[in-house]
């Protein structure tokens, strides 16, 4: 039978008629209300009619794996294979190359992998996401933009990745829903694929048309009686097409993509808790939900608090807050306050008492979703969104203020839907767990992201890679990353040259795992002049990014992991890298830790990364410790190129007031240039000890492109100061380097010509 | 009397603050800080005197060492916002004023 997926049907008929047909799951691993329990086979299919199948929601599969080394097994333990009812479809599969054949595997292990189909239902985003378990300890999240093909297939590019992204070089996804009318059979066939890598498949169960689970707690303060149901048509303005119905809490998050669950609630907190004002404070509150609330524990988990009182104590003008934003697990508890400024509609409202409570139930409904980390819509740019966000002050949205948009709370609701944004939807759905997740990810940390402008169909591809075995750097090491962005289509593209080193194109964001995300705002700004180059299709360009310092001081400092990722603009299109982790290693010493008290300074961060400085005389200074005490060290080969860059030419330096104060502060002092003669015997001992001392060192702490410039750069120079032999034999030295190093033949092909050239001189 | 609500927005940071109006202490409070998801760092309801007359609002900010004054015209009851522009010695104060019934969720 033919299986057709239509939209514009009555989609809470759908809710319906899929909370009947839906699957129970072949092993349970959460809780599904009373009455649910492992082993009971799945209800009989009721037929229903194809025009009614929606195909989003969850679906799942576990995969088994055998473990490097066998496990000692002191007694016999149930090995998690699922067990199949008689008549049950296939066992959902994974197909990978290098993968071993499951049922010969003596002690297998689950890893479990899912993914999250968005395409029709309530308010689809046309996106698929995914959790995968690569292995024990390490998974990937990654997200794609879905186009759909035929009736049921769909192929998105992923434009996001999260987690073990080096273990997972895919950039497309092709989605095929099988037995699409039954849910109880449905399942998703997802294949991956990338550039020069093996197609990866996964055939997953339909499991839900929720996307998550999470459990809502209500309770209240003695006297405060909550809203937490609405008839839409209780309040005459509202949109005309607005359907009537009574509208739950539990509803609105329902459509939102979540399955809800409420855990016991309807506790009585004693007035007593909220002091002698009866007013509540955030520490009275964040203390009853540790008393009162079922759930309350210090971990993540997908439950949060509501809380129903009268007034905060910072009186009538706060209508709610979600009030746990302190410690390690936050978003957890939120309230309302019935007798704040909510209750009262406007003079001459012709329903104030149906204002009053719709107004109740939509604070309710914002407040919790500060819970799931959505911030106001005025504000996504702020804090440290992932990717950069755009401001939504005119969404009709539960998280926008209705008196803030224009017309007021009336133009407001008389255009509101209830429901969340696009973004909103996006983020709650798709985003990887710990962001969204009550008491995992901090309050306005990775707040809702926004969809880049990514193409289902890029033509072009973005990496940020670091050449060396593993992305990890000494402590005080640079962070020197390369960004290369290829031609992945089949037609030649055009780009402007320099597209990589322009800042009005390239987003760079450094975050340290705890801590906000950075954009990088570099030293300087370069204007120019553009020229469109051809990229034929394989073709890539290249740059080299300084990530560690800005002018806002350091991104990469401390030791721990840090994620790197590259965003460039071209053509009103965003093309998004995988996120790169990188380690920072702890210091190896005293000599380390004391020099480091010294070197995240600015004036550091400007001479590493404007290569030396004949005026930030501290910052030399530092540097010279630097290649004095830690001389066999990453960071001292950083220094002494910065220092030798300085040393090795005639450079002019602008001096006001005697070169003892500002420009600013000087007043009527006269400027002048002044000339600083080069040193070219410390240059020329400060670059050989940095450049070809230890080449195969200096190429994988520089970075391939930065070490083919600098030794380019002193080998002109030696030709310039005499010294035409030695100058050849530092490229001789940089050709071995590179080509050993694998480096691309047209790079070493340049740095031949370049020795060749500097021999005819 | 007048009644008016006192909004601290934006640019606190968890820091000491304390309100004079018109030389009457009417807040003293530690760890005041703006947090994103109210819009705000905290308020307080205060009853003046004189309607329609200007008022001096005083805050001194005990961590910046800084004290700042400003004065308003306050002609019915409405909300008073206070912002902080800045930090430390360059710590500027903006105040402002919305008739009627102002609040944040």
């Amino acid at each position: 039978m033919a299986e057709h997926i239509l939209v514009g049907v009555d989609t809470d008929l759908l809710e319906d008629l899929d909370e009947l047909t839906e699957p129970k799951p072949l092993v349970d691993r959460e809780t599904r209300g009373a009455g649910a329990a492992p082993g009971i086979a799945p209800l009989p299919s009721i037929p229903i009619l194809p025009v009614l199948v929606t195909v989003s929601g969850r679906y799942e599969v576990d995969r088994l794996i055998s473990l490097p080394t066998p496990i000692p097994v002191p007694s016999p333990i149930p090995i998690p294979v699922p067990h199949l009812p008689a008549g049950s479809p296939q066992l959902p599969t994974v197909e990978e190359e290098g993968e071993g054949a499951a049922a010969l595997i003596p002690h297998p292990l689950l890893l479990h992998e899912t993914l999250f189909l968005d395409v029709d239902g309530r308010y689809p985003q046309n996106t698929a996401s995914g959790d995968i378990q690569l292995r024990l300890t390490t998974s990937v999240h990654w997200i794609a933009r879905l186009r759909r093909v035929t009736a049921n297939q769909w192929h998105g590019s992923i434009w996001y990745k999260d987690g073990a992204t080096a273990s997972f070089p895919y950039t497309t996804v092709d989605i095929r829903v099988n037995n699409a009318l039954s849910p109880a059979t449905r399942t998703a066939t997802a294949t991956f694929r990338g550039p020069g890598v093996p197609s990866r498949t996964s055939t997953l169960r339909y499991r839900s048309r929720a996307f998550r689970t999470v459990d809502f707690e209500i309770d209240c303060a003695a006297g405060a009686t909550p809203v937490l149901q609405i008839d839409t048509h209780a309040h005459p303005n509202r949109p005309p097409t607005l359907p009537a119905e009574t509208l739950t809490v539990q509803k609105v998050f329902e459509r939102a993509g979540f399955t809800v669950t409420t855990s016991s609630g309807g506790n009585i907190v004693p007035l007593s808790l909220a002091g002698a004002n009866a007013k509540w404070s955030d520490t009275e509150m964040h203390d009853a939900m540790q008393v009162y609330w079922s759930k309350f524990a210090n971990k993540a988990q997908w439950a949060m608090w509501v809380f129903i009182a009268s007034l905060h104590e910072q009186g009538t003008s706060l209508g709610g807050i979600m009030f746990d934003d302190i410690g390690p697990n936050q978003r957890q508890g939120t309230a309302m306050f019935v007798d704040s400024f909510i209750k009262n509609a406007p003079p001459g409202d012709p329903s104030p008492a149906a204002w009053a409570a719709r107004m109740k139930f939509w604070t309710t409904c914002h407040e919790m979703g500060h819970c799931f980390n959505l911030a106001h819509s005025w504000q996504k740019s702020l804090g440290t969104p992932w990717i950069p966000l755009v401001n939504e002050p005119e969404a009709r949205s539960f998280m926008n203020y209705p008196y803030n948009v224009v017309g007021g709370t009336s133009a407001f609701f008389g255009d509101f839907q209830y429901r969340f944004s696009n973004a909103e939807l996006l983020f709650m759905r798709h985003a990887p767990e710990r962001f969204v997740e009550m008491g995992n990810a901090l309050w306005f940390d990775h707040h809702g992201f926004q969809q880049a402008e990514t193409s289902a169909e890029p033509g072009l591809a973005l990496e940020l890679r670091v050449n060396r075995p593993k992305p990890s750097f000494e402590h005080l090491e640079p962070c020197v990353v390369e960004l290369k962005l290829t031609n992945i289509s089949a037609e030649p593209k055009l780009v402007r040259d320099r597209i990589l080193s322009d800042q009005a194109n390239v987003t760079l964001i450094v975050k340290k795992d705890g801590q906000p995300a950075r954009q990088l705002t570099p030293y300087a700004s370069y204007c120019y002049k553009p020229h469109t180059l051809v990229l034929m299709p394989g073709e890539s360009v290249y740059e080299s990014a300084y990530v560690s310092s800005d002018r806002k001081g350091w991104l990469i400092s401390e030791p721990g992991n840090y994620t790197v990722q590259a965003l460039v603009r071209i053509a009103e299109e965003d093309i998004v890298s995988v996120p790169l982790r990188v380690r920072v290693e702890p210091a190896r010493g005293f000599d380390q830790e004391l020099i480091a008290q010294d070197y995240f300074s600015d004036q550091v961060g400007r001479v590493m990364a404007f290569d030396g400085s004949n005026v930030l005389e501290d910052g030399n200074k530092v540097l010279h410790d630097v290649v004095e005490r830690l001389p066999g060290s990453k960071v001292a080969l950083h220094a002494r190129v910065a220092l030798a860059c300085a040393l090795a030419g005639t450079s002019k330096v602008l001096e006001v007031g005697n070169g003892k104060a500002t420009a600013r502060a000087s007043g009527e002092a006269k400027p002048k240039i002044r000339v600083v003669k080069p040193s070219p015997d410390k240059a020329r001992e400060l670059f050989d000890a940095a450049l070809t001392k230890d080449s195969n060192v200096a190429a994988q702490s520089l970075g391939h492109i930065d070490f083919n410039y600098y030794l380019c750069k002193f080998a002109e120079w030696l030709a310039s100061e005499g010294a035409k032999t030695e100058g050849a034999a530092v490229l001789d030295k940089g050709i071995e380097t590179l080509t050993k190093r694998k480096v691309l033949d047209r790079v070493v092909k340049e740095v031949k010509d370049r020795r060749d050239a500097l021999k005819k001189k | 009397m007048l009644r008016i609500t006192v909004v601290f927005r934006h640019g606190f940071e968890d820091e000491p603050v304390l309100l004079r109006i018109d030389g009457k202490t009417v807040m003293d409070k530690e760890h005041v800080r703006t947090r994103m998801q109210i819009d705000r760092a905290d308020a307080v309801d205060v009853e003046l005197e004189k309607p329609g007359a200007s008022h001096t609002f005083g805050v001194e900010l005990g961590g910046r060492g800084r004290t700042l004054a400003g004065e308003l015209v306050l002609p019915e009851p409405g909300t008073v916002f206070i912002d902080l522009d800045g930090h430390g010695a360059a710590t500027a104060m903006r105040l402002s004023y919305v008739a009627g019934v102002h609040g944040d969720l």
